[in-house]
């Protein structure tokens, strides 16, 4: 009876008129929109000294670059390359492994092969390479390190890092590479750009269910919303508010 | 009596079928991204975009007399070949075939210093399908890159090249196709495909400039700071 009452042709006007809106609105602040978004995955730092350089793998075009530049500068004593999990066809095709290119870059530029370490690792994701660093530096109380990734990824990097090691998170900083062909300014121009930003937010969803409190949260939302129409239901049924319908 | 309300079962229904059927639904997303042709009896040459296993594909095939020529297309110089840190791509690719005793004669590498772009090995390609009218040619590549592969070589080859070229899509060492859904890098690999598909249909050509800021000038900065 209720909803007889109510008017149902709001919803024909309202709903166009709320996606005309939105889509002026877009067209106007899109592009600022784009670039919010885009720096808002850039949470790097700048440089301090420290003891290590981290090189996270995955760029080895460009962030071995921004890691030799550091160690140069006398940022950081030591740079630490991380060996990956290989994959059948990189063992098929040849062609040299990341690690093997990034120690290339930073031999290339100048730095002595004495400071730059290579971890007998397994990576395979940002987290395990999180996870190798805080077994490296485990008896080494004191020591801090830099870690070095492309501008976009740093946001989930830290996200990582800081769920492995949570209160020792203030030993480490994050100072970012820039990415060739793109960046937060005008990522949505190019392919690789897209992909990259694209992935990168799917990737910090998932990783905010799989590693942080997505779940909890997502719980929480979804009891807040399940009460709140509860209470709808309960309070649309009671005398006093048909009445006040009417009335209107 | 309440009257039966169709619309809520059908809101219950869609996601239940989908919780049922969803590896069927799941397997159907890679038609998005693959392409299946059939290949002739024999063709002039292979050419080696992508794909795992595909040296021994190729060098397999030259050796049976099925191709006679290995095409490897030279990428855009990204800054460490440029700097010389590492050799281009193809030369590790010749390394290998020759390992696996493809003569060096059958083996050639298509060069240019004037084709740019993510299409750059489709052009290389037709300027080698000029020089060698009447000669059919198979790409082989990662199977979730088919369909963006044969959608390049429509667009930029006239259509009597386009059609001398057969795509080949190889099947990941690393995992499974048929149940992407369950390998992470088999996710991100498709999503990628999709993405760049949808991609090249709406705004073409990637213009894929590998370098775009200079180490030196970042040195700089960092020491001037």
């Amino acid at each position: 009876m209720i909803a007889q009452l109510r008017p149902r042709w709001h919803r024909w006007i309202f709903l166009p008129l709320l996606a005309l809106v939105g889509s002026i609105g877009c067209w106007v602040c899109g592009e600022a929109i784009l670039i919010r978004a885009g720096a808002w995955l850039d949470i790097a730092q700048p440089p301090v000294r420290s003891d290590y350089v981290l090189v996270l793998p995955g760029g080895p075009d460009t962030r071995p670059y921004v890691a030799a530049a550091l160690a140069k500068a006398g940022y950081a004593d030591e740079v630490i390359l991380l060996k990956c999990r290989v994959r059948p066809d990189d063992l098929l095709s040849g062609y040299p492994p990341g690690h093997e290119i990034e120690q290339r870059v930073l031999l290339s530029r100048g730095l002595p092969a004495a400071r730059v370490s290579v971890l007998e690792t397994a990576s395979e994701s940002t987290f395990s390479d999180a996870e190798c660093l805080r077994s490296f530096l485990a008896e080494q109380t004191d020591a801090t390190a830099t870690v070095v990734t492309n501008d976009y990824h740093t946001r989930r990097a830290r996200f990582a890092f800081s769920t492995v090691f949570s209160n020792e998170l203030p030993k480490l900083r994050f100072v970012s590479a820039p990415t060739d062909r793109f960046s937060a300014a005008d990522w949505w121009r190019h392919k690789r750009g897209i992909l990259a930003y694209v992935g990168e937010y799917l990737k910090l969803t998932f990783y905010f269910f799989r590693y942080g409190r997505g779940v909890v949260w997502t719980a929480l939302m979804v009891a807040v919303g399940m009460s709140l129409l509860v209470l709808h239901r309960v309070r649309s049924c009671s005398p006093g508010f048909e009445a006040k319908v009417r009335i209107q | 009596m309440r009257p039966f309300k169709w619309r809520r079962w059908w809101l219950l229904a869609i996601p239940l079928s989908m919780l049922v059927f969803y590896a069927p639904l799941l397997r159907c997303c890679t038609i998005l991204a693959v392409v299946h042709e059939p290949l002739p009896a024999q063709v002039e040459a292979v050419l080696i975009e992508g794909g795992d296993n595909r040296h021994d594909v190729a060098a397999g095939w030259v050796k049976s007399g099925f191709a006679r020529t290995i095409l490897l297309a030279r990428r855009m110089a990204d800054r460490n070949v440029a700097s010389g840190v590492v050799p281009p791509e193809d030369f590790f690719t010749r390394e290998k075939l020759l390992e696996l005793e493809v003569p060096d004669r059958a083996i050639q590498c298509l060069d240019d210093e004037r084709p740019r772009g993510q299409w750059r090995f489709v052009r290389l390609l037709g300027v080698w399908l000029r020089d060698h009218p009447g000669a059919k040619v198979v790409v082989l590549c990662d199977q979730f890159e088919s369909r963006l592969n044969r959608d390049a070589l429509d667009r930029v080859l006239p259509g009597g090249d386009a059609q001398r070229v057969y795509v080949h899509g190889l099947p990941s060492l690393a995992y499974d196709q048929r149940v992407w859904w369950r390998s992470r890098p088999a996710a991100v690999n498709l999503f990628d495909s999709v993405l760049s598909l949808a991609y090249a249909r709406g705004v073409g050509e990637d213009p894929d400039e590998p370098v775009t800021w200079s180490v030196d000038s970042y040195e700089k900065g960092i020491e001037r700071r």
